[in-house]
């Protein structure tokens, strides 16, 4: 389509029954209570001018260019700041406005550059638009007075560049990073003619900017501009596609020119970020046409081979000679694929169909195994199903928020802005974390409580809390009598009630203040809606099932589950990891969490696909290392994961790799995983291709295709064509046949259907006839599984403990600017910032070992050592050690251990006993590593050459 | 003279000399009190300060209404009231500076006064050079109506007043030769 341009009501839209009646330009139109004058004008296409107001910002009232008359009342009052009233009669246009708004046009551009022609601005400029519109001809102050024509251009950050010449200091870039962003890095210094824009003092790269852009969309003229732009051009046409990095599965319009992105523009109308971004999605798209992208599929005999360009035919059907070749010697058990949480729905669902209908075995698995699988287990234990109970959006009718196990400044940015907003409006904050974490403390924001707890103490902390719940009368008795089983509820009681769980008797294990832990217990339980909102922090442990399911108890104990502003809110990491998951990407499970020895559901897929299908739960990830270890496991079909970086203990994914006889890889890049494959198939990235997204909301959205596939398939073209040579038929034209598959087999997505979607913008699952627009908020008057259950949560340490080899413990996250394994963003401008993971050390730490801030450090545990370097901080506590996994060459997970979660074998990153010590070298297993990532990554450039 | 008219009729009414009935006001408020007290249909507001000339620069308004009584007390006891010189003032200069002031404690907030204040110096000053003059005092006059209308607060909505004054009652000092100015 051609460029999309959203409707921009200049002051927010207020929710609300529309009962105020006013009268604009001798036309009526009906608001709801709150909404200015300016935004009803902007409703009915009767547009005021205006260039300091835009809609997502509260009013400001700087630029007085859309002043209005209002009857029986004196002068011109800006309609921005005048809240609609019944019965006012409003006029928009008249001899005097036509003046006013003239001499302020005049004003503005006797101090602006007149270089509208060859400006980047040019033809998308505010600032043009309504000199056009009041008729300015003439500025007849001249343009030889006062100026800030000769201000600097700072172009530090990478994405956009900041114009200060160009600017009208309309305030919208400081109101947009306090308002919408939450990180206060702009301000404006000085006062009257000499106000200018500023980032404190130094350039935007250096501040505190976190460049999420809101202030560069924000900004009505050429000022904050993003450099693509500024480079090519105004982009011509639009296309509506979802975030491919984290679960928050933000809307943008991808806005093009011919076959290139010129830029991401958050998308209003998208209920997940409604029009806002991070760094990430907003600018890191670079990497679909970065350099590595491999456009050629490949094959090799052995690993220690170079790489031969093949065609497609060719590779796919080596890739089905080699499964008859395996599975007929090995069985039928050999072969097993991992599908990919960043692949569409349709793609996912296709994998699995592979793997059922096509290998006959139930060996897949997905990578929600290493971080939400406890969620998955743990709330369809307690309350039947397997996702979060609310959307972002309920976070804005929150009294008390507790954060656990969780950085969404980090991890999940834009609903870390929606939740900084509304505790900047007074919401409590309890933050449970062993390291402080932005959320503490930052710009206007301050945790109510911080419980520091050791690394893998959750479940004590937890069972405290209930502890103090139970023990001093705060349970909702009408709820649980009413939503819950009793009896289960009244022996989880008497279990939490025990002496040994309170905050003083669990203090020496946890580290946490009893009085601390006590009044967070109280204020969730008190404060009024509590909402609960945990990461992997809570998931990646040996207890992890169980911390969700303690974590469930006490919502369901303080009454906090269906309605808005509380609930129980995993947040989900990948951008559709929920939707690999509910496709089935699961050894036990179908699609819609139906466990695969359910005959009914069964037989209705071998009714479908026309084969017979196991009844026998199959593989997970670790499982099939291990068999490929001990010589049964021999094809894998990975797409678009990388379990050789991403998986804990890095050595003995990579034994299990080398040990398979065909690892096929379908990815964007030649990753650390393909170091051991066999085939290389090309990958499409989100904007090559059309399928959904479900993000942490249980939120389906559309991705759709802006350019045509670089390597000439859709991931799920080639998923098909591999069926179809395996001999288990697959024949769909369009990705919307898949969905229409999956709505026809799984109850939960029976309402789901690309129509549908085009209808309502997004669907959030269940879409059923009892829900038939989708469902925002769930278990409201009733739990998916009926009533909930309380489940016992018994405290079990894990076996991973400090001791005098390895003294420390070392947990792992995530930052703002880079994504997981950095696949994608360390191939993008974003490298500027955190371009090497580093251990964040503690100075008491740091000072014992003679360690000072920069040095490299090694660090061993008792699975293996690397060597990085250290950054002295007291954000950690004493006794624990924290980095990050975002480059491969720092090989963090070979430190990391094969503890798992007792119910899902999910690993327990966050856990691993450590020591840290000087040194002047990297470690072995990274000298091999550099040596191995050239070696087994070789092209055959003569061969191809010579074929052509 | 160093007593205020009311002070004066005080005094020349304690020895017996007939003086038009009046009464003392500080606020718009006091002064609506005043003339329903004194009762009747007209009435003078006078500024009472230790000058002549009062009338000329505005500091005496008749009345009709009590309405007209407020709005004249309001204008000459607030911001942008009454400001006294001798007759060596230059008013064009006093323009200037009244823009000068707004621009030197404009916050910065609001378009009108954050450049009008600035454009407004410069423009004066372009007038008192001699240039171009009659475009320039209607350039004025149409910023004066901007900045009234426009401004966010009072400090750049009420700045216009003494220029519009300046130039309404004392034009004659817009219309100096500039030949002094080039001397210096």
């Amino acid at each position: 389509m051609a460029l999309l341009q959203e409707l921009d009501t200049g002051t927010p839209i207020r929710t609300g029954e529309p009962t105020v009646t006013l009268t604009i330009d001798g036309r009526k139109v009906s608001v709801p209570p709150g909404t200015s004058v300016m935004a009803a004008a902007a409703l009915i296409d009767n547009p005021i001018p205006k260039l300091c107001a835009t809609d997502n910002l509260e009013a400001f009232g700087s630029c007085r260019l859309c002043l209005v008359e209002i009857e029986s009342r004196k002068g011109t009052p800006a309609s921005c700041t005048t809240p609609a009233e019944q019965g006012m009669v409003v006029r928009t246009k008249t001899p005097r406005l036509e003046r006013l708004r003239r001499g302020v046009m005049e004003l503005y551009i006797s101090d602006h550059p007149l270089d509208c022609l060859t400006c980047s601005a040019n033809g998308d400029c505010e600032l043009q638009t309504q000199a056009g519109n009041v008729g300015l001809r003439d500025v007849r102050y001249g343009y030889d007075g006062a100026k800030h024509s000769q201000g600097p251009i700072d172009a530090s950050n990478p994405y956009f560049s900041f114009e200060s010449s160009k600017c009208i200091v309309c305030s919208r870039c400081v109101r947009a990073c306090e308002e919408v962003q939450g990180t206060f890095a702009l301000t404006i210094l000085g006062r009257g003619f000499g106000s200018k824009v500023a980032t404190g003092g130094v350039d935007f790269l250096s501040s505190e900017c976190v460049s999420c852009g809101a202030c560069v969309q924000a900004c009505p003229t050429a000022t904050l501009n993003e450099k693509p732009v500024i480079e090519h051009g105004t982009p011509d046409r639009t296309v509506v596609t979802t975030c491919a990095y984290c679960g928050v599965g933000c809307s943008f319009k991808a806005e093009l020119k011919g076959d290139e992105v010129l830029r991401m523009v958050p998308y209003k109308a998208g209920k997940a970020n409604e029009g806002h971004s991070c760094v990430k999605g907003r600018f890191a798209y670079g990497y679909a046409t970065h350099k590595d992208r491999i456009l050629k599929p490949m094959i090799r005999g052995r690993i220690e081979d170079p790489w031969r360009e093949v065609s497609w035919g060719e590779a796919i059907a080596h890739a089905a000679n080699e499964f008859k070749r395996i599975q007929s010697q090995y069985g039928r058990d050999s072969a097993g694929a991992i599908s990919s949480s960043r692949c569409t729905n349709e793609e996912v669902f296709l994998v699995q169909k592979l793997v059922r209908a096509g290998f006959g075995n139930n060996n897949i698995d997905t990578c929600a195994r290493v971080c939400h699988s406890p969620t998955g287990f743990g709330l369809s234990k307690t309350f039947g199903t397997s996702a979060g109970t609310q959307d972002f959006k309920s976070v804005a009718k929150a009294d008390v928020v507790v954060v656990i196990g969780a950085n969404p400044t980090d991890a999940h940015p834009v609903f870390a802005s929606r939740l900084k907003k509304r505790l900047r409006a007074g919401a409590r904050l309890i933050v449970v974390d062993p390291r402080r974490i932005d959320l503490v403390r930052s710009a206007h924001i301050k945790a109510d409580q911080h419980l520091t707890l050791k690394p893998g103490t959750n479940v004590a902390v937890l069972n405290a809390m209930a502890h103090v719940v139970v023990t001093e009368g705060l349970v909702d008795e009408a709820f649980v009598r009413e939503r819950c089983e009793i009896g289960n509820f009244e022996s989880w009681a008497r279990f939490v009630a025990d002496p040994r769980h309170s905050p003083e008797a669990t203090a020496a294990a946890t580290g946490v203040d009893p009085l601390e832990l006590r009044a967070a217990a109280r204020l969730y339980a008190t404060g009024g809606n509590a909402a609960i909102y945990y990461g992997l922090g809570v998931t990646e442990h040996s207890q992890g099932s169980t911390t969700v399911m303690a974590i469930a108890n006490l919502a369901m104990a303080t009454g906090n589950i269906g309605r808005e502003g509380v609930g129980v809110n995993p947040l989900r990491g990948q951008n559709n990891v929920q939707g690999s998951c509910d496709m089935g990407s699961f050894p036990h499970e179908f699609s819609g969490y139906r466990h695969v020895s359910n005959d009914t559901v069964r037989e209705t897929f071998e009714r479908l696909w026309g084969v017979p299908l196991s009844n026998e739960p199959g593989l997970r990830i670790p499982n099939m290392i291990d068999e490929a270890i001990d010589g049964s496991f021999k094809w894998l079909y990975v797409q678009g994961e990388d379990i050789a970086q991403s998986d804990p203990d890095t050595t003995h994914i990579t034994a299990g790799l080398k040990a398979m006889e065909c690892v096929i890889v379908q990815d964007l890049f030649l990753n650390e995983t393909a170091r051991y494959a066999h085939i290389f198939l090309p990958g499409a990235s989100f904007l090559e291709k059309d399928g959904t997204f479900t993000n942490a909301e249980r939120r389906i959205s559309r991705v759709r295709k802006a350019i045509p596939p670089l390597a000439g398939m859709a991931d799920w073209e080639v998923t098909m064509a591999l069926a179809n040579a395996l001999g288990a038929p697959m024949r769909y034209n369009h990705p919307s046949e898949i969905m229409d598959e999956i709505a026809a087999t799984t109850p939960t997505f029976k309402g789901v259907s690309y129509a549908r979607l085009e209808e309502l913008g997004s669907i959030q699952w269940p879409c059923n006839d009892a829900a038939p627009t989708g469902t925002p908020v769930m278990h409201v008057d009733h739990f998916v599984r009926g009533k909930g259950q309380f489940m016992l949560t018994e405290y079990l340490a894990t076996e991973e403990r400090a001791g005098p080899r390895f003294p420390l413990l070392l947990t792992t996250g995530r930052i703002l600017s880079q994504y997981n394994v950095g696949a994608q963003t360390r191939r993008t401008a974003s490298t500027v910032w955190h371009h090497e993971d580093v251990l964040e050390i503690h100075p008491f730490d740091a000072e014992q070992r003679g360690v000072r801030d920069g040095d490299l450090v090694a660090l061993a545990s008792r699975i293996g050592e690397i060597s990085l370097h250290a950054s002295v901080t007291e954000r950690v506590q004493p006794g624990v050690v924290y980095t990050t996994f975002h480059h491969a060459v720092t090989g963090a997970n070979v430190v990391t251990t094969d503890n798992s979660d007792w119910a899902t074998n999910c690993p327990e990153y966050k856990v691993t006993a450590v020591q840290v010590r000087r040194t002047n070298h990297y470690s072995d297993w990274q000298q091999r590593d550099r040596e191995e990532g050239v070696s087994l990554r070789r092209m055959a450039k003569e061969l191809a050459d010579a074929a052509e | 003279m160093d007593i205020h008219e009311y002070q004066a009729k005080e005094l020349l009414s304690g020895f017996g000399v007939n003086v038009p009935r009046g009464g003392v006001a500080y606020s718009p408020e006091q002064a609506v009190y005043v003339a329903t007290e004194l009762g009747g249909w007209h009435w003078a507001i006078k500024a009472q300060i230790h000058a002549g000339g009062r009338g000329k620069a505005g500091g005496v308004k008749l009345c009709r209404t009590y309405q007209e009584v407020a709005a004249a007390a309001k204008g000459m006891l607030g911001h942008g009231g009454i400001v006294v010189f001798d007759d060596s003032v230059d008013m064009a200069r006093q323009a200037r500076f009244a823009f000068e002031f707004c621009a030197k404690e404009s916050c910065g907030k609001c378009t009108p006064c954050r450049i009008g204040s600035t454009r407004g110096v410069e423009t004066v000053d372009k007038i008192i050079a001699g240039r171009d003059r009659e475009r320039n005092i209607q350039l004025v006059r149409d910023l004066c109506e901007v900045m009234t209308d426009g401004s966010l607060c009072a400090l750049g909505g009420l700045a216009p007043l003494p220029v519009l004054s300046a130039l309404d009652h004392f034009s004659e000092d817009f219309a100096r030769a500039p030949a002094r100015a080039a001397a210096e």
